[in-house]
């Protein structure tokens, strides 16, 4: 496919001043709340299941909590979703996926960090073969239990709802430069920093 | 001087209205582009709605409490609009941009060859009508091949490959369908169709069943209803040819299926619904935009969503076929049903029963 | 052979029979969380604090809790005498009410609050207040009196206090269903 440097001369110089007319259009105050609301109800997660609190994941979106009533969707491709639920135990293996899922998705994104596991590494929490979830993504919100009911889910979508309308920024925009503080593994080094 | 002037500029007032207007108004409002917009932002939300209510939950609500979340499709648009565009490092990046707007382009095409109402004839040539939107019906998911393609992910070459061979086994089944109407009706002028029905008091459906049937089977395959969803099966081949699409970009390819169905179900409601049977406009009233276009074409359209609703409910019922399993009722079926509907339509004007 | 079609055709009327006998009948068993929330049973096993006065700091809690979600902090009260308290880190304990169980003196004040979630790492490490490093280091205890201090004897407030309490109910024909208490 040799179209590749064709089309960056085609459209390099179309990309920059549309990007300046996107950040010129997102300082503007009422263009940022209308985004804002559009994040708001529109928070599609990826499907991405690292472990047992995935099953109160499924509940959630199952009739008796559905979350789709606050615009919850789960989706099948990262690239059109913008929230990430890391549900659960992330192991070696599953916080390289969780890096390349969290990659792949576009700009705003949030993440939820569900169940101890992927707080501070609940029952798993001196395992050789786990991440604490905060040392591979950058997260917003942090959900207590193990695992958390359908309705502690849905109280951290809300809180992520009030969290982008307040203009909270995503986390992965605030420490997208800094290095995670103690790296952890060296697998997981080596997939943040590629 | 003055005179001759003022005679021009009303002559060319009254050409502007009665010839240039008409086909700009149809092009962008109805059944065109406004009306598309509409019916994409209620079809969507109305298919995850139908969906949630029949496996007993609300779908989208919050949003906009009051009114069973209605705009839930505009805010998803708002998020797509300003999330960030990602164009993959191994994608042929001309045709990856350009794929989803040619995409759009024919899909709304051949809404243009639609009549809607006697007055068409007037806007556009209606001769062949419907030798023309059988080409531009099929025209389109050779973009969703170019859309998997120029993607460089496996599985939205996967996706488009699924498409490929579906669009083969079911195209012979959509011409043949069609192919019976038109023997039926004498006519490749839609119009002159919608005429013999009202003529007759008998809508398509009821003359041949087996095609009406058969373009049923054929929109939902093309249109990517369930159980035919499988060139974007979520949890086989991620999103299929638009996996590798974010932003905007992939709202106009999740647009395309509605489009398509909007197209397909005006098409439907033309051949086999009568088209705006209940609505015989005289020979004064079809002359007149008011008589001859809105009025039945708001008969049709309303026939089209009713038709759409019922496509899109089968996400709630259904669950999806496996490629091999779809090919072969194509072949092994609806072909042959193809040829039976054709059959029977040739009996019936031989026979002169209609 | 036809036998088999026949069926088959059966089957597609029955589930579209089926899908409109749904949705023209609203039988909805969903919970509107945000706005209602459910009343569970008495014995729930929601988040928990511990009461000052009761606990004899014997450090029983400590010891059983698997996740080592308890630590034991050496305080000193207002008399000027030394005193150990437990700390719960919710990052780590696993709800399994252990601790709860183990006490000699039922120091743990329980509740049904279940639903809770955090901004950030500094409002529910209340171990260790700080990020927590890996591995895993034990040694690291600062002064966490103040912590202790906002945070014992405090029911841990409910985020869902406000909305409408309703209780599950089975109904046979209808699957699950909401009743509120409050109305007759
Ligand atoms: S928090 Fe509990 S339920 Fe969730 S992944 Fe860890 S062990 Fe499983
Ligand atoms: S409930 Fe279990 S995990 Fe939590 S603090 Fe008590 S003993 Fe530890
Ligand atoms: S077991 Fe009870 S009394 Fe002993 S330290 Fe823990 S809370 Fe205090």
């Amino acid at each position: 496919m040799g179209g590749g440097a064709d089309g960056v001369a085609y459209f390099g110089n179309l990309e920059t001043v549309s990007k300046k007319a996107v950040s010129f259009l997102k300082k503007q105050g009422y263009v940022k709340s209308m985004i804002n609301w559009g994040d708001k109800f529109s928070l599609w997660p990826v499907h991405l299941m690292t472990s047992c609190c995935g099953t109160e994941f499924a509940a959630a979106s199952g009739p008796r909590f559905d979350l789709e009533r606050l615009g919850f969707l789960p989706f099948g491709g990262p690239r059109q979703t913008n929230l990430i639920v890391i549900e659960g135990t992330t192991t070696l293996k599953m916080a390289r996926s969780v890096r390349i899922v969290w990659e792949q998705m576009p700009a705003p994104k949030w993440v939820i960090a569900m169940g101890a596991c992927a707080m501070d590494g609940g029952i798993f929490y001196d395992s050789y073969n786990t991440v604490p979830a905060k040392d591979i993504v950058p997260i917003d919100i942090f959900l207590a239990g193990c695992p958390p009911r359908p309705e502690a889910l849905a109280r951290a979508v809300v809180m992520l709802q009030e969290s982008i309308v307040k203009n909270r920024p995503p986390a992965a925009d605030i420490q997208v430069t800094a290095a995670p503080a103690t790296p952890g593994p060296k697998d997981v080094v080596e997939a943040v920093s590629k | 001087m003055i005179q001759i002037l003022s005679l021009l500029m009303s002559v060319s007032l009254v050409s502007f209205i009665e010839y240039i207007l008409p086909p700009i108004l149809y092009i962008i409002v109805f059944p065109g582009l406004i009306v598309v917009l509409l019916m994409l932002f209620f079809m969507i939300w109305l298919e995850r709605k139908v969906a949630a209510k029949t496996q007993l939950r609300f779908g989208p609500l919050y949003v906009s409490k009051r009114f069973g979340g209605v705009i839930q499709t505009v805010a998803d648009l708002i998020r797509f609009s300003f999330q960030e565009f990602i164009i993959p490092a191994g994608a042929d990046v001309f045709a990856y941009i350009q794929a989803p707007g040619l995409l759009m382009a024919f899909g709304l095409l051949p809404l243009i060859f639609i009549p809607v109402g006697p007055y068409y004839a007037n806007i556009f040539p209606a001769n062949y009508s419907l030798l023309i939107v059988v080409p531009l019906i099929i025209i389109t998911p050779i973009y969703v091949i170019l859309l998997g393609w120029a993607s460089d992910n496996k599985f939205s070459f996967v996706g488009s490959m699924r498409e490929a061979f579906l669009v083969i086994s079911y195209e012979i089944p959509l011409i043949l369908s069609i192919l019976s109407m038109i023997l039926l009706y004498g006519s490749v002028n839609a119009i002159n169709g919608v005429s013999f029905q009202i003529g007759r008091g008998i809508p398509g459906i009821v003359l041949n069943p087996i095609a009406a049937f058969l373009f049923l089977v054929v929109m939902i395959r093309t249109t990517g209803r369930f159980p035919f969803e499988i060139s974007e099966a979520e949890s086989e081949v991620v999103m299929g040819p638009y996996t590798e699409y974010s932003a905007l970009f992939f709202g106009i390819g999740m647009s395309l299926p509605y489009i398509e169905l909007y197209s397909f179900s005006l098409l439907f409601s033309v051949l086999f619904l009568g088209g705006w049977w209940p609505i015989v406009p005289s020979a004064a009233a079809a002359s007149g935009v008011v008589g001859g276009l809105l009025l039945p074409g708001l008969v049709v359209f309303i026939k089209a969503l009713i038709v759409m609703a019922f496509l899109v409910f089968l996400r709630a019922v259904y669950p999806r076929y496996r490629i091999d399993q779809a090919i072969t009722v194509g072949w092994d079926q609806a072909v042959y049903l193809g040829f039976a509907a054709v059959a029977l339509s040739m009996a019936l004007v031989w026979s002169g029963l209609v | 052979m036809t036998g088999r079609k026949n069926n088959r055709i059966k089957g597609h009327v029955d589930a579209l029979a089926t899908g409109f006998k749904y949705l023209a009948e609203p039988n909805r068993m969903t919970l509107n969380y945000p706005d209602e929330s459910m009343n569970l049973k008495d014995n729930y096993r929601g988040f928990f604090a511990v009461k000052d006065k009761t606990c004899i700091g014997c450090s029983l809690c400590e010891i059983v809790c698997p996740p080592k979600a308890i630590s034991m902090l050496d305080l000193t009260d207002a008399g000027g005498k030394k005193k150990k308290r437990p700390m719960i880190d919710w990052g780590l304990c696993i709800f399994c009410y252990f601790c709860v169980d183990i006490c000699p003196t039922d120091a743990f004040q329980t509740s049904q609050v279940h639903d809770k979630a955090f901004y950030s790492e500094t409002e529910y490490q209340t171990v260790h207040g700080e990020p927590m490093q890996y591995p895993y280091d034990y040694s690291k205890r600062p002064d966490y009196k103040e912590i202790y201090e906002s945070f014992h004897d405090v029911a841990p407030d409910d985020p869902s206090a406000g909305s409408k309490k309703v209780v599950p109910k089975f109904d046979k024909k209808r699957g699950i269903k909401y009743e509120h208490p409050g109305q007759p």
